[in-house]
């Protein structure tokens, strides 16, 4: 037996609350029509806590994460991807975990913000379809358990930061360029260097969400800061880079050809112009040869001068032959047979109960439909085991009963 | 088993989970399909023992439904599936709840003897308030509270609710004598340790 439906009729929050009070484990699936494609994430689940998330399943998006945070060396890589390669249903990310590959509390912590970005861009799904698959396998279940109300809410407090940051940094396919003289002195912080390495004034936001490696809503954030501050620019109209267009200008008077102002080539044609386009594992190659260098030693949060430095980035940077092949196909793991769940033993034991009195049921009354006989809680007459009882939450207060019945009464 | 809160988020939401129980063909779906907001998630499958002389299909895992209360609380409604191969399920769905109404379906002599089993199952397994509702019950007279009170072994503070589960009215009225259940519990606290 499947769960499955359709996300006009159940809301993500909805779906993951079931699958949390039912303490399900498996996969859940999502899938809608793209523009281009059919989008499918799926989210693990083990005893109703999310284990990890993808909201593209036919990308590594956390060992992209992980590239592009400079925390795997080349040899690493390799030997984990010819592993995934071999098809034994493991994920890159517990591969690299495995081999010892990653430090075990950075790669934690990326598989959280990993999840979290992910259910966040599931959140943003207007319309689709979801199927749960109980006891399907997690390939990259690297002993993370996230509540399901804490990444709803992460989810929720980002959808509603979203439309401020938008209203900076307009879309994925605005182009981001560095303003060639801040008003201020510039410091930044080590992930918005990092970022800052990515901005050619060519790229667009979406370029640099695929090269970083990290969510959409992380680079759209840390970017909407550096707006803010002045320090970049995104815009999507035609020639945004101001340090491009004002010397297109000036060439105009050393009679050179005047240069478009169009936004340059996509990432591909630069990195690997006598090439075909590359595949986005190969993108992710190229990630980390581009972050590996700046990085350096500097601790997380630590400010950095930058102007030279990002000079010397727009100079541009050399490619690198593709390291990563293509998968073809996602993980499918085997499935399994579902309510693999034992009956606990009260159930088992449960007796029929013929020595109960038996009773005829009153049709009518004056009391009517709707009437309440009796208004006090009350306890069970047997007395049970304390260690196995559900009590009501202590935490369940007045407060919180009575907005229920307004609420109820309203209805 | 661990006591689970009902669902804190950290941003101010708050769910709240009400568990509906009772035999099988009691009307447990129905019930939340009448107040549900959202379509119910049913998982239904079709009956091919000796029960489908009754209904052609039966929930086998649990009916699922929504009220939103306000923009950060939300009532969850979880109904139990009805045949006793799926007891294992009661558990699960119980754990976090606020409380669970014990749905029988009046029109059936041998209803009443089911839901028995069902609350002794129940009271086992949970210390939280209930009510019962019975369905198809046009109304409740003195000797019928007693009769139905002497099978349940209920004591003179259990709720028990006429309901026509199709009817949204009526089964509002259940959902608030479960809620007002719960506030006499707040408030007389002694009670709880009985």
């Amino acid at each position: 037996m499947r769960l499955e439906g359709t996300l006009d009729a159940f809301s993500l929050p909805d779906i993951f609350q079931l699958l949390s009070y039912t303490k399900k484990t498996g996969a859940l699936h999502l899938r809608r029509q793209g523009e281009a494609a059919e989008a499918h994430g799926v989210v693990h689940l083990r005893d109703g806590a999310v284990t990890s998330a993808r909201s593209d399943v036919r990308r590594q998006a956390l060992a992209r994460r992980l590239v592009g945070a400079g925390l795997v060396d080349d040899d690493a890589l390799e030997e984990a991807v010819s592993v995934v390669a071999s098809g034994e249903g493991v994920g890159l990310a517990k591969v690299l975990s495995d081999l010892g590959a990653v430090d075990d509390n950075e790669l934690r912590g990326a598989a959280v913000e990993h999840a979290n970005d992910a259910v966040f861009e599931l959140l943003r799904w207007p319309d689709g379809a979801f199927s749960f698959v109980v006891d399907e396998a997690d390939p990259d279940d690297l002993g993370v358990t996230l509540a399901v109300d804490d990444i709803v809410a992460e989810g929720r407090r980002r959808l509603d930061h979203w439309p401020t940051l938008t209203a900076t940094v307009p879309s994925t396919r605005a182009v981001v360029s560095v303003a060639p003289a801040p008003e201020a002195e510039p410091t930044l912080t080590r992930d918005e260097w990092a970022l800052l390495s990515l901005i050619d004034g060519r790229r667009s936001v979406g370029d640099i969400v695929e090269l970083s490696g990290r969510g959409e809503y992380a680079v759209v954030a840390a970017l909407a800061a550096l707006v803010e501050r002045g320090l970049v620019s995104a815009t999507e109209v035609a020639g945004a880079d101001p340090l491009a267009r004002r010397q297109a200008l000036l060439g105009q008077l050393e009679g050179a050809p005047a240069p478009t102002l169009a936004p340059g080539p996509a990432l591909a044609e630069v990195t690997a112009p006598q090439q075909a386009p590359p595949t986005p594992s190969q993108r992710s190659m190229h990630v980390a040869v581009v972050r590996e260098e700046p990085i350096g030693d500097q601790p997380i949060g630590a400010a950095v001068p930058v102007v030279e430095e990002v000079a010397a980035r727009l100079a541009g940077v050399p490619a690198r032959p593709a390291a990563i092949p293509e998968r073809p196909e996602p993980f499918t793991p085997t499935r399994q047979p579902d309510h693999a769940e034992e009956a606990p033993s009260y159930a088992r034991a449960l007796s029929p109960l013929g020595a109960s009195p038996s009773a005829h049921l009153p049709t009518a009354t004056a009391a009517g439909v709707g009437a309440v006989h009796g208004s006090a809680a009350m306890q069970p007459v047997a007395a049970p085991e304390p260690s196995s009882l559900i009590e009501r939450d202590p935490s369940v207060n007045k407060s919180l009963l009575l907005r229920l019945i307004a609420g109820v009464r309203g209805l | 088993m661990s006591t689970r809160s009902p669902g804190r988020r950290k941003h101010g939401g708050t769910s709240v989970k009400i568990v509906v129980t009772g035999p099988f063909s009691a009307g447990k779906t129905t019930l939340i399909r009448t107040i549900s907001e959202i379509t119910v998630l049913s998982t239904e499958k079709e009956i091919t023992d000796t029960t489908r002389s009754r209904k052609a299909e039966t929930t086998v895992a649990m009916d699922f439904g929504r009220i939103t209360i306000d923009r950060d609380l939300v009532l969850y409604l979880f109904g139990t599936p009805g045949q006793d191969r799926f007891d294992f399920m009661w558990e699960i769905l119980g754990e976090g709840m606020l409380g669970y109404i014990l749905l029988v379906d009046s029109s059936r002599p041998d209803g009443l003897e089911e839901a028995a089993g069902i609350l002794a199952a129940f009271r086992k397994m949970a210390r939280v308030p209930f009510v019962v509702a019975l369905n198809r019950c046009a109304g409740l007279d003195p000797d019928g509270e007693s009769s139905v009170r002497a099978v349940l072994e209920l004591e003179d503070a259990v709720p028990v609710v006429p309901c026509d589960a199709t009817d949204r009215e009526s089964v509002k009225a259940v959902l608030l004598a479960l809620l007002y259940s719960v506030v006499d519990q707040l408030e007389q606290p002694e009670a709880a340790s009985v």
